[in-house]
């Protein structure tokens, strides 16, 4: 929880890296702090770790979303600073170190590890952006 | 009104949107807006993350414009402003020079100073150590190593080369550092030592935007922005990876 938790100031250092100014800045951390919490009780309860990325992602982009309309701006300041710290750097750090040590067996494990990893969080975020669209179709339609 | 200062004030938009990382559905539709708000008519804009062109026409004559741009920095709160900017022309009535001063003056914003810059990767990389279940004394580490990373990067930003072996650089560094942290027994987990920091390089924002403009249906850019994302992460893997080749037999 609390590690999860720590999540708000990798998103916190990206916002500010991403020159974002003012109350947007904290929405920002907030968000990326609610995905890593999100994450870990996920991976508490025992959940796949694909599963917990993929829910976390859905959490975040949902905020993303909404915020982006309390705070009037487009949703993409919130999405990239929050979902940094999901990406699997990790993943990406023992594959490369497993073909260091000539252990293609293993890099392969790895890698394809990695790949999945970054595919459940294409998915979250596609599965929100997705149903934002019908949304705004339909909004479009009423009106 | 002068068609050819439009022509040049929706393209200008446009190349701020891109160079600062916007997505290309939002860059398309900017230059739109911008173009129909001054009265043109048939507009059709078309965005690319290396180029931008636009074609209106106004009293039946055609005007168009094409810019080549590059990716350069990412600064969200650009986007946001020229994004604000476009929507307020029609409900202020401006007009085309003020808006175009506006433009210009949004695009010499500098971002935040370079000591919150580095204190900022510091505390990222910080957080990371936690996030990836470190101890405080590898956060420390990471907080160090994240600072003098990035006061690196900004060294390397200032040499013109392809980002292909920046990254790379980038990398290696990372690595070097973790690896004589670990040899004078300053960290616990060299790995997350690593892989905290190496998450400062990470292509977050090319991953976000290869996937919101491959849904939204930009084919092209979506491809260049994962061909970016991948090629990155190959770079910063190889930089630590031959460190680890070269280094790790002496040094672990």
């Amino acid at each position: 929880m609390i590690n999860g938790f720590m999540a708000v100031f990798a998103s916190l250092g990206f916002a500010l890296l991403f020159n974002i100014r003012g109350d947007k800045l904290f929405a920002a951390a907030l968000i990326g702090g609610i995905g890593g919490v999100f994450y870990d009780l996920l991976i508490f309860f025992h959940c796949s770790n694909y599963f917990s990325l993929f829910f976390a992602c859905v959490a975040i982009s949902i905020l993303s979303e909404l915020f982006a309309r309390i705070l009037k701006c487009p949703v993409t300041t919130f999405l990239i600073c929050a979902l940094i710290p999901l990406v699997p750097g990790g993943g990406m750090y023992y594959t490369m170190l497993e073909i260091v040590q000539n252990n293609i067996d293993g890099a392969i494990l790895k890698g394809i590890d990695t790949i999945v990893q970054a595919g459940s969080i294409v998915l979250g975020c596609l599965f929100v952006s997705s149903i934002m669209q019908i949304y705004k179709q339909l909004k479009r339609k009423n009106s | 009104m002068d068609c050819n200062q439009l022509a040049r004030a929706a393209t200008k938009a446009g190349m701020i949107l891109l160079e600062s990382g916007a997505e290309t559905y939002r860059v398309e539709d900017t230059m739109k807006r911008i173009c129909e708000a001054y009265g043109a008519d048939v507009v059709d804009a078309y965005a690319t993350p290396t180029l931008l062109i636009i074609s209106f026409s106004i009293h039946h004559e055609l005007y168009h414009n094409v810019k080549r741009t590059q990716i350069k920095t990412v600064d969200l709160s650009k986007i946001d402003k020229v994004n604000d900017l476009s929507r307020s022309i029609l409900a202020t009535s401006m007009p085309l020079e003020e808006f175009y001063i506006r433009l210009e003056k949004i695009h010499e914003e500098k971002p935040y100073p370079k000591g919150i810059m580095i204190f900022a990767a510091a505390l990222c990389t910080f957080g990371f150590a936690f996030f990836f279940r470190g101890t405080m004394r590898d956060a420390l580490c990471a907080f160090v190593i994240g600072a003098l990373l990035k006061i690196c990067m900004i060294e390397l930003d200032k040499i013109d080369f392809n980002s292909f072996f920046k990254y790379l650089m980038g990398g290696a560094i990372t690595t070097i550092l973790a690896i004589l942290c670990t040899k004078w027994n300053l960290c616990d987990s060299m790995d997350t030592l690593i892989i905290s920091v190496i998450m400062l390089l990470v292509p977050g924002l090319a991953i976000t935007n290869a996937i919101r403009d491959t849904v939204s249906g930009d084919l092209v850019s979506g491809m260049a922005r994962t061909t970016e994302a991948i090629l990155i992460a190959v770079a910063i893997a190889l930089g630590s990876g031959l460190v680890f080749a070269s280094l790790g037999g002496i040094l672990v």
